[in-house]
């Protein structure tokens, strides 16, 4: 992703969070628990947060720890993201 | 307080921690707090509105503690009125400042878990638009992460209200919902999953490193210093962590664990294994999941990281090693780690899960309080049980690190060390990362040979640790710069004292004392005779002269003929002393005809007497054969910086220079030789005039010299006087080893100044003569470590005698630091203090760097105290004598130490395995060699151990030894004896089959087995004691030694003995005895037999008599001992050994043993006849009473007929004896039933003769093998004593008891036995003021054998005290 564009789709999304727990993209299922299954830490995540504000998704670390899988992520950006982006 | 509603279990974090409470009561490190700093203005009762609403959401917060049983639990409760406070800093002179103090204060307060709440809120204005929140809560009820969640809801709550609108929902879940996450987690797959990873990662237990050696302690109050993290440091640590794929977190954490990896083994014994793995302390959030992730709860949970390590790892590995860790952490981070301690047993057990801990906290919290933001700073995040390092990056407070170590463990100086330092190590390592980031298996090292163009950087054990600001401490603590002049010798010191003072008193021994002028005037003889024989600088002249004032004369004169003197101490053997000559070739000897014998002297070595007479040499050749004695081995090169030492020139007139060697002694050597260590002048000038002017000594001292001239503590006892004028007080020889001589020679001597070895001073502590000692103003201590309650201990009998601890090696002129214990407080350690004069201490770790101050490192000295080196072994002098480009040149100690904060230093023992025993440094490879090369020894180890003997740890040398058949400890003994000192002897010798090794192949010290108390050889022939003082020096003996008994003929020496116990032995034997017994007798006749003999005055009671004094001396009326059944009043020797040395007991005995006097026939006729004798040595009452057996009935008995006579009787005590009622009915003794009273009466139990007749062959014979003394008497005495025990129960029988009116203390013997009628009531009609009755779970005949007696000793002690 870059500084302030945001993933297009769910795949694109796969594919940062892959780079996020140092996996590749076809790896990480839409179920599955970054945390526990992909041992996503709270720095690597705080810093995912931050670019997302940057490109104009308001969503916290507590938000995104709540259902940390690429589905519900991918749920959030998508209702969350400004129009027209 | 509200009582609470229905109870609910603890989480497994709430037990964890309710638990540790339990055990650190009062303990304020289980408090969390955090203060907030809102920047802008705020309108406060909205805010504390806000707040009030938010805490009040937060159910965990209100709940009342209470045990179920035993079971913790808790009880929610409504949260009820709290206080919020509002305190006004606005008008202090420094509110900020003011905040800081307020808020410390206020977390720490105490906080009572029974009836205190679990919180605490309060608002601080500390200006206009600033304002503080601070916040504490137990640990219990919230971690650091839910207090920040309870600050983000009343932040959220206030921007609302400050909009007027509603505030959103509360969103905290319940404590219940809470508690059902950890028992659905509990309930799941996933617990099963993360069980088995944890019991995989651990199968293989951990072991430990952390950065102190102690112990692990209830408590949990910190230390805390801070240090900042700068701007660009912080910048740098994302910079490298990004290069490496990791987050800064994971760098900071493998930065963490190679600080203690290289911390904790900076130096250590070459034995010990460097760790290859450091486990680090990780608390992790484990708040996962909706509900978890909103809960105030504690849920933090601290998890071990083992992180893999090698010395040659490179940062980056070590990163990478961390984010793989971590990400297994992660993903099985809902596992408890308390739950973990159980599983792999570290519970208890003392067994620490991981290290220091490393705590990462970059909450996110972008709070905003309409529009104010918050900044905040949290004060405590826990309980540390061990070390943490705390880095804070929260937003817009600078970073910072914070290093928490508990105070149980670690000071308040070194943790603000590790403060210090940290960041500086921590920025080496992150430039290193960033400089090599690239895995291991990529890297290209550069060429073996040729330029490095590309450096690598450094690994782990390449990396820097000392900062800047410690290097230049230590350098300011070797200043030790002074304006000595440096062409002084020895001798230009004492011919000025000489001439200052040429009448004063210079020497003194008994009555025989000498002026400088005298004692400069017969050296001046003794130099001349000496340079005629070839004597100049350069060369060596031995000197072989008993403690004496020609011993000085000897010295001096060597000295004055330009020649360095090597000492003969007439107390080693002749075998080592000639191999000292071998190797020194002395040019000439200096000898007193008493020791003319003493070595097998080289041929032709010219001689010449104290007095200056050269005719003749000792050795085979005469006069006219001596050829000019040859020169010296070759002394090597100087001091650094002074020209090297001429081999000894044409010019033998030269006076000796500064660089010229002024004594040669000798030191073990590892190899089996010792070597010898050549001082010059200059070395020992420095050392010299150093001491002067830090003991200021005057006229009214008076210096003691006393140690054995082969030690170099002598060379000061012996020099110093002569250099500072004042007088020497030489002890006479042997005084040096018997504290109470010493202790009787400094005070009527009038001896201000003395030398003890720390081992020595123990006994002279314990000395009840050294109390008279108060003229002793300064004792100085050296050559073993000093322990702090021996300090204590001299400051408690000698108040006003300061103590001062020096030490060094003799390869530096004696000693190098110096402490003075003078401020010391009581119970703390004594380091060895600071360098003196014109000396540096280095402490040094791989690779000759220095290390951290506090951590270990081997001592390295350097300046003008050096050896020139060791004569004659270039190879060892070069390899402990280096040249440093940073430090001149250096000699290596080999002995561990670390500088602490104060700039005194810690000795922490060997890299190697040289020992110290009794002061005196050993090479254990000398003995080994030694033993190796005896017959029959295939191969041999030598170890010191540190064993519990006679109720003290002691140090002493064992030899474990594979013999080529059978292992003769005996003649291995002696034959060490004859090459090796005193000290070198080992005291045990253990035999085994082979020498345990480990998987490295290397002696593995650990398995050797420990000593068993070795039966004394021929113990079945040897006889038993003959007397009741022989059987107590052999007592003694076998409880100093450590074995279970001794035979009376055996040698104390050789059995492992050494002049430090024969000391205590001589000590023992006094308070035992209450008879003189000195060190002298026990080495003049150091067997139990022949020393009993000597201690039995001739004119003194032999062990028949009736009158048989056990103890004498002492100013209290004599505990008069009353015989049992066979006449024989030995059976009290046990007991009298028990009671204060100051009381006095007599053993009465039957008369007819010794085949003369008229026996009694009634047992009223023996009372009045002992009556008689009692009153004879004892004319005035208050009398003393004591029988066992028979013994107490005739007891009664005496005390009856003495009360009739008026007189006083205040103590009886009766041993098992019962009145003559109870005996009245039975058959007539016939000599079975004597011999089973004489088997009694001897402590031998008859059960254990088993069936069969009892012939008087069986019991003598029974006797003997018991060692007892009895056994050892003829047949016509034991003859004697069946009469006696036959008459003595007729006796019995026939008794009428007179009524003794005053009261007895009985003592039963409780078990079992057949005699079951036997009634101590029997006794209230004959003792009609009452008894006193001890029950002692033992028989008839164990009654005064250990343990028993000792109970009894107990009890009669206050009966015995003196009377009022």
């Amino acid at each position: 992703m870059s500084a302030t564009a945001l993933p297009a789709d769910a795949d694109e999304l796969r594919a940062v969070v892959a780079g996020l727990v140092g996996a590749t993209a076809d790896e990480i299922a839409d179920g599955d628990d970054l945390v526990l299954d992909w041992a996503l830490d709270s720095v690597r995540a705080m810093a995912f947060v931050g670019r997302l504000r940057e490109a104009g998704v308001s969503i916290d670390l507590m938000e995104l720890s709540d259902v940390p899988t690429v589905a519900a992520w991918w749920r959030l950006i998508a209702t969350r993201r400004p129009a027209g982006s | 307080m509200t009582a609470g509603g229905d109870a609910l279990p603890l989480t497994a974090a709430q037990t964890g921690i309710w638990f540790a409470q339990q055990l650190d009561e009062g303990g304020a490190a289980f408090i969390t707090a955090e203060c907030l700093e809102l920047r802008g203005p705020v309108d406060l009762d909205l805010l504390a509105s806000a707040i009030r609403t938010a805490v009040d959401e937060a159910e965990g917060l209100h709940v009342r503690l209470d045990t179920d049983g035993e079971l913790p639990v808790q009880r929610p409760h409504a949260p009820g009125d709290w206080p919020l406070p509002v305190v006004d800093l606005r008008d202090e002179e420094d509110p900020d400042a003011a905040v800081l103090a307020w808020t410390r204060s206020a977390w720490r307060r105490p906080l009572d878990l029974a009836t205190d709440r679990l919180f605490d809120e309060a608002l601080l204005r500390v200006a206009d638009d600033r304002t503080a929140w601070f916040q504490r809560v137990h640990h219990l009820a919230a971690d650091a992460m839910g207090l920040s969640l309870i600050a983000r809801r009343a932040a959220e709550i206030h921007s609302a209200l400050a909009c007027g609108d509603e505030p959103p929902p509360a969103w905290f879940p319940s404590l219940a919902a809470t508690l059902e996450v950890e028992s659905a987690y509990r309930d799941s797959p996933a617990a099963g999953r993360d069980d088995e990873h944890w019991r995989a990662r651990f199968a293989a237990p951990p072991r430990i490193t952390t950065l102190t050696d102690r112990p692990e302690s209830t408590g949990h109050e910190v230390h805390r210093a801070s240090a900042p993290l700068d701007a660009d440091l912080m910048a740098l640590l994302r910079d490298a962590s990004d290069a490496v794929d990791a987050t800064w977190p994971e760098l900071a954490m493998a930065a963490v664990a190679t600080y203690v990896r290289r911390m904790a083994t900076t130096a250590g014994h070459e034995d010990d294994e460097v760790p290859e793995e450091i486990v680090l302390g990780v608390p992790m959030l484990a708040r996962l999941g909706p509900v978890a992730l909103r809960s105030p709860a504690t849920m933090v949970n601290v998890l071990p990281l083992r992180v893999a390590l090698h010395g040659g790892s490179r940062p980056a590995d070590v990163v990478r090693a961390v984010t793989d860790g971590m990400r297994g952490l992660r993903r099985h981070q809902r596992f408890r780690g308390e739950e973990l301690r159980r599983t792999i047993g570290a519970l208890g057990g003392g067994r620490a899960l991981h290290g220091p801990m490393v705590n990462v906290l970059p909450f996110d919290y972008a709070l905003d309080f309409a529009g104010v933001p918050a900044v905040v700073r949290t004060l405590g995040a826990g309980p540390v049980d061990d070390l943490s390092f705390n880095l804070y990056d929260r937003g817009d407070a600078p970073p910072r690190l914070d290093v928490e170590a508990n105070v149980g463990r670690y000071d308040a100086d070194e943790t603000g060390l590790h403060a210090e330092r940290f960041p500086v190590v921590l920025r080496r390592f992150a430039e290193a990362v960033l400089a090599h980031p690239e895995p291991a298996g990529e890297r290209r090292e550069p060429p073996a040979a040729g330029p490095v163009r590309d450096t690598p950087g450094p690994t782990v054990d390449g990396l820097e640790l000392t900062t800047p600001e410690e290097l230049a401490r230590i350098a300011g603590w070797n200043a030790t710069a002074r304006d000595v002049d440096p062409a002084l010798t020895l001798v230009d010191l004492l011919d000025r004292c000489r001439d200052a003072h040429p009448d004063a008193e210079a020497v003194r021994l008994g009555e025989h004392a000498v002026t400088h002028a005298e004692l400069h005037a017969r050296a001046d003889v003794l130099a001349t005779a000496l340079r005629e024989r070839g004597a100049g600088p350069g060369q060596i002249v031995a000197v072989a002269v008993p403690r004496s004032v020609d011993l000085l004369v000897a010295l001096v004169g060597v000295l004055k003929s330009g020649a360095a003197y090597l000492p003969l101490d007439p107390d080693q053997p002749g075998a080592r002393l000639r191999g000292m000559l071998d190797d020194a070739r002395p040019v000439a000897v200096v000898v007193d005809p008493a020791l003319d014998d003493l070595v097998p002297w080289p041929d032709a070595l010219p001689l010449a007497r104290p007095s200056g007479d050269a005719d003749g040499s000792v050795g085979r050749a005469t006069r006219d054969e001596v050829v000019a004695g040859g020169p010296s081995a070759t002394v090597p090169a100087a001091m650094h910086g002074a020209p090297p030492v001429p081999v000894p020139d044409d010019a033998p007139d030269r006076v000796a220079r500064a660089g010229d060697p002024a004594y040669v002694l000798y030191t073990s050597g590892s190899t089996g030789r010792p070597k010898g260590v050549v001082v010059p002048h200059g070395a020992i000038v420095n050392r010299l005039l150093w001491q002067d002017d830090a003991f200021p000594v005057g006229p009214g001292d008076r210096i003691l010299q006393k140690t054995p001239v082969g030690f170099d503590v002598s060379v000061w006892e012996l020099f110093w006087p002569l250099i500072a004028g004042v007088p020497l007080e030489v002890a006479p020889p042997g005084a040096h080893r018997d504290p109470r001589a010493l202790a009787e020679l400094i005070a009527g001597a009038g001896v201000t100044v003395c030398h003890f070895v720390p081992s020595m001073l123990a006994l002279f502590v314990d000395e009840p003569a050294a109390a008279a000692c108060t003229g002793l103003r300064r004792v100085v201590c050296s050559g073993e470590a000093l322990p702090g309650d021996l300090r204590d201990r001299l400051r408690a009998l000698l108040p006003g005698t300061r103590l001062d601890n020096l030490y060094g090696p003799t390869e530096a002129a004696v000693d190098v630091t110096h402490w003075d214990c003078t401020d010391d407080a009581p119970g703390t350690g004594v380091p060895i203090g600071r360098p003196v004069w014109n000396t540096g201490c280095h402490v040094l770790g791989a690779e000759r760097r220095p290390v951290p101050v506090g951590a270990t490192g081997e001592l390295h000295l350097s300046g003008v105290q050096l050896a020139a080196g060791y004569l004659g072994r270039p190879d060892l002098t070069d390899a402990a004598f280096v040249d440093d480009p940073a430090l001149g040149r250096t000699y290596r100690t080999g002995d561990l130490a670390r500088w602490r904060p104060d700039g005194a230093i810690e000795y922490l023992g060997r890299r190697d395995h040289q020992v110290k025993i009794r002061g005196q440094r050993i090479e254990t490879g000398e003995v080994e060699a030694h033993l190796t090369a005896a017959p029959g020894v295939v191969q041999a180890a030598v170890v010191a151990r540190v064993d519990g003997i006679a109720g003290a740890a002691t140090t002493r040398l064992v030899a474990y030894v594979v013999p080529a058949s059978a292992c003769d400890a005996g003649a291995l003994r002696r034959r060490l004896a004859e090459a090796l000192s005193d000290a070198m002897v080992p005291a045990a010798f253990v035999g085994l089959d082979a020498l345990p090794l480990t998987v490295s192949g290397k002696l593995d010290r650990a398995a050797l087995p420990a000593p068993e108390a070795p039966v004394a050889p021929g113990a079945t022939d040897d006889r038993p004691p003959a007397s009741p003082t022989e059987e107590l020096v052999a007592g003694v003996f076998a409880e100093l030694l450590g074995r279970d008994r001794v035979g009376p003929d055996e040698d104390f020496f050789l059995l492992g003995g050494h002049s430090l116990l024969a000391a205590q032995a001589a000590q023992r034997l006094r308070r035992a005895l209450g008879r003189e017994v000195s060190i002298g007798a026990l080495f003049a006749a150091p067997t139990a037999a022949a020393l009993a003999l000597r201690l039995e005055d001739p004119d003194e009671a032999g062990a028949l008599d009736v009158v048989l004094p056990l103890r004498q001396g002492g100013d209290r009326p004599p505990l008069f001992c009353l015989h049992p059944a066979g006449g024989i009043g030995w059976c009290y020797a046990g007991l009298t050994r028990l009671l204060p040395a100051d009381q006095p007991v007599v053993a009465l005995q039957a008369v007819g043993l010794d085949g003369s006097g008229t026996p009694p026939t009634t047992l009223h006729e023996m009372a009045a006849d002992h009556v008689r004798r009692i009153r004879a040595l004892q004319p005035e009452g208050p009398y003393r009473l004591l029988g066992w057996s028979v013994g107490g009935v005739l007891a009664q008995a005496v005390a009856a007929l003495l009360e009739d006579d008026g007189a006083d009787v205040d103590v009886l005590a009766l041993l098992d004896a019962y009145p003559s009622d109870q005996w009245r009915d039975l058959a007539a003794p016939e000599e079975s039933d004597a011999l089973v009273a004489l088997l009694n009466m001897a402590g031998h139990d008859p059960a254990r003769l088993g069936t069969g007749p009892l012939t008087r062959e069986r019991v003598v014979a029974a006797l003997r093998d018991d060692g007892s003394a009895l056994a050892s008497l003829g047949e016509d005495v034991l003859n004697a004593m069946v009469g006696i025990v036959v008459r003595n129960a007729a006796a019995m029988r026939t008794h009428e008891h007179r009524p003794f009116h005053g009261s007895a203390v009985f003592f039963a013997a409780a078990a079992p036995r057949p005699e079951d009628w036997l009634d101590v009531d029997g006794w209230r009609a004959h003792v009609r003021g009452g008894l006193d009755v001890h029950a002692l779970p033992c028989t008839h005949a164990e009654l005064l054998r250990p343990p028993h007696v000792e109970r009894i000793a107990a009890v009669l002690a206050p009966l015995l005290a003196p009377s009022n």
